[in-house]
């Protein structure tokens, strides 16, 4: 199964796209109504200014149709105050408005015009000199002319009003233009990001599933690999079984009927001793021979076979049992296990004058201990076995831990191993070095088949005439699954 | 011979040369026993299961077994004779090439008197047999039927 683990990453670069967009499009809301409000509050200002110009229109007018009622003298003298309050406005208000309307002309060229108006009015009323009207000039009808002009500046204001609001409804409208725009905007991306997220998940969930097929595909393949080679192993060794039992039945025939054929040559040569000295005559030439020596010879070189045979096949049968016992793991204290094993070489390693050191503080595992047993007895008894000739064997066993294993060295000064052999020598029936001592070529063949069903190894270092060691690694916990097939 | 009573010795032996071997050693001991011989397991049960074909199998019977037959296991031979009223005092010694550990125990379970492995050194084999004779020689064989 074939993974793209890129397009989850080219999906999320998109994603993080869409959502930048999303906050692009927010930022501009955000900043145009900012504006358009700036613009608004500017018109609403606008027309509250025109409110203010207008009121300042209306009091000068009021002021001035007030000032024109004092047309008798004796209303000037009583109501003198009255009178200049009316004048004070009414300066006010034309200083007020001559400011507010600053921006406008129209308005201001005006002012001048209200201004003779006013003082038209002050001179008819008598509030001023004719020395302080001076030259201004003169209307027929100043109240109609005043009644005209304020009505043109409220006019001119109104129409400043209309502009405004027409404005302002503009503005308002580019607003909801651009709001709507932009909600638009927010939820086209909105659902891009959606459909994007969903497809963004939808791989991934994918991805993740087909990661978990695979994974599960694996463990499955490596099950069904480990039970394959469990059946295999199983077959194989109850048919070393079977073989080797069967071989047996016919080995017995031929080892009782050649026993029988020594007997009967037994016989035969006394038959022949008795001939020689009564009727040496009757004897054919070649008889003694064939009597004394191809008879004897041939049962001699049949027995010895045979009983190799039956040796080889006890070895096998040896091993497809051990393959078959189940193991039975406990904590061992290895110092004590190795004591124990060196007890039991007592007697060989006396013979052959082998000094065996067992080195302190061996680590303690948890193993079987017939297994663990075997295999160190078998390299110990190997070590005194295979002395350099005229050199008294001296075997060292050291152990530590090294992770999860225990390493044990099993070092020797006997006679080596050729490199050349390191593989051969465990092999079943195999052997290295001058065939000297007796044996079949099982103990090493043992020895790892034990050694892999522990779920360890073994390796040799060795140099030809100077020593070997074998070193073991086990694990220092035994689990069932860890264990190789064996 | 000590046993007065005529046991018939019944070997159930598929190898012709196992036989063979055996008749000789156990004559060597001096045992002069009649010795019938089946070389398959339905033969011998045929045999043990219908005594009115033979009349002389009325005696006593002691029953020498191999446990690999060619058309049962030996072991549902000596099922059938320890199941059987009539037989299951019957002495049978197992006499096979098989020393599986297991399969010795499921043997003495069944409820088989001896059991031998047949050593592949002639003089081993010999001994046994020779043994076996002199065990022969002395064992009390009761009445079949009983």
């Amino acid at each position: 199964m074939v993974l793209d683990l890129r397009a989850p990453i080219a999906l999320r670069g998109k994603w993080i796209g869409m959502i930048l967009l999303g906050f692009v499009a927010l930022a501009g809301i955000v900043g145009s109504a900012a504006i358009l409000m700036t613009m608004n509050q500017r018109q609403m200002d606008g027309v509250a200014h025109a409110y203010q110009v207008e009121r300042q229109v209306s009091a000068m007018r009021v002021s001035l149709l007030r000032i024109d009622s004092f047309r008798r003298k004796k209303d000037i003298e009583r109501r003198a105050d009255e009178l200049k309050t009316y004048r004070t406005r009414l300066d006010s208000a034309i200083a007020s408005f001559r400011t507010l309307t600053s921006d406008n002309p129209r308005q201001q060229a005006r002012v001048p015009l209200l201004e003779a108006l006013q003082a038209q009015v002050l001179l008819d009323v008598g509030a001023i000199t004719k020395e302080e009207f001076g030259e201004s000039i003169r209307v027929e009808d100043p109240l109609g002319m005043l009644d005209v002009l304020t009505k043109a500046m409220q006019d001119e204001e109104l129409r400043l009003q209309r502009f405004r609001n027409a404005e302002m409804r503009r503005i308002q409208y580019g607003f909801y233009v651009v709001l709507g725009a932009a909600g638009l905007l927010l939820i086209v991306v909105g659902l891009l990001t959606f459909v994007s997220l969903r497809r963004f998940t939808r791989d991934l969930v994918n991805s993740r599933q087909a990661l978990r097929d695979a994974n599960a595909g694996l463990e499955l393949a490596v099950q069904e690999r480990t039970a394959d080679l469990k059946r295999a192993n199983g077959e194989l060794q109850r048919f070393a079984y079977i073989v080797s039992h069967d071989l047996r039945s016919p080995l017995v025939n031929v080892m009782g009927f050649t026993s029988e054929l020594e007997i009967a040559a037994k016989r035969l040569g006394e038959m022949l001793e008795e001939a020689r000295k009564t009727r040496p005559e009757t004897l054919f030439p070649g008889t003694d021979e064939l009597i004394e020596q191809d008879l004897p010879e041939a049962i001699h070189f049949i027995r010895t076979s045979t009983q190799k045979m039956d040796r080889l096949i006890n070895a096998i049968l040896q091993l497809s049992r051990q393959g078959s016992r189940a193991l039975m793991p406990a904590w061992l204290d290895m110092n004590r296990l190795l004591a124990d094993v060196v007890e039991t070489l007592k007697v060989r390693a006396e013979q052959a004058g082998a000094q065996i050191i067992i080195a302190p503080n061996q680590p303690e595992i948890y193993g079987d201990r017939v297994a663990i047993e075997q295999i160190l007895s078998n390299l110990i008894e190997n070590a005194i076995k295979y002395n350099q000739p005229g050199r008294p064997p001296i075997i060292e066993v050291t152990g530590r831990r090294i992770g999860t294993h225990a390493e044990f060295r099993v070092t020797d000064n006997g006679r080596g191993i050729d490199p050349g052999d390191f593989e051969r020598v465990f092999d079943l029936f195999r052997r290295s070095g001058a065939q000297d001592r007796p044996g079949e070529g099982i103990g090493l063949a043992h020895v790892r088949a034990v050694v892999y069903r522990l779920g360890g190894s073994i390796l040799i270092e060795s140099e030809l005439g100077v020593g070997s060691t074998f070193i073991l690694s086990i694990p220092l916990h035994y689990s069932e699954e860890q264990s190789q097939v064996s | 011979m000590s046993n007065p009573l005529p046991v018939t010795i019944i070997m159930i032996e598929d190898d012709l040369g196992h036989a063979r071997l055996i008749e000789k050693n156990i004559r060597r001991a001096g045992i002069s026993n009649h010795i019938t011989h089946f070389d398959n397991g339905t033969a011998a049960l045929e045999f043990l299961f219908n005594p009115t074909q033979d009349p002389a199998r009325r005696g006593p019977v002691l029953i020498l077994l191999d446990l690999n037959l060619p058309d049962m296991s030996g072991t549902a031979v000596l099922a059938r004779i320890k199941e059987a009223p009539e037989l299951h005092r019957t002495p049978v010694v197992v006499l096979t090439t098989t020393d599986d550990r297991v399969e010795i125990q499921r043997c003495y379970d069944l409820g088989c008197n001896v059991y031998i492995t047949k050593p592949v050194n002639y003089e081993s084999f010999a001994e046994a047999i020779r043994q076996l004779g002199l065990f022969l020689s002395v064992i009390q064989i009761p009445e079949s039927g009983g």
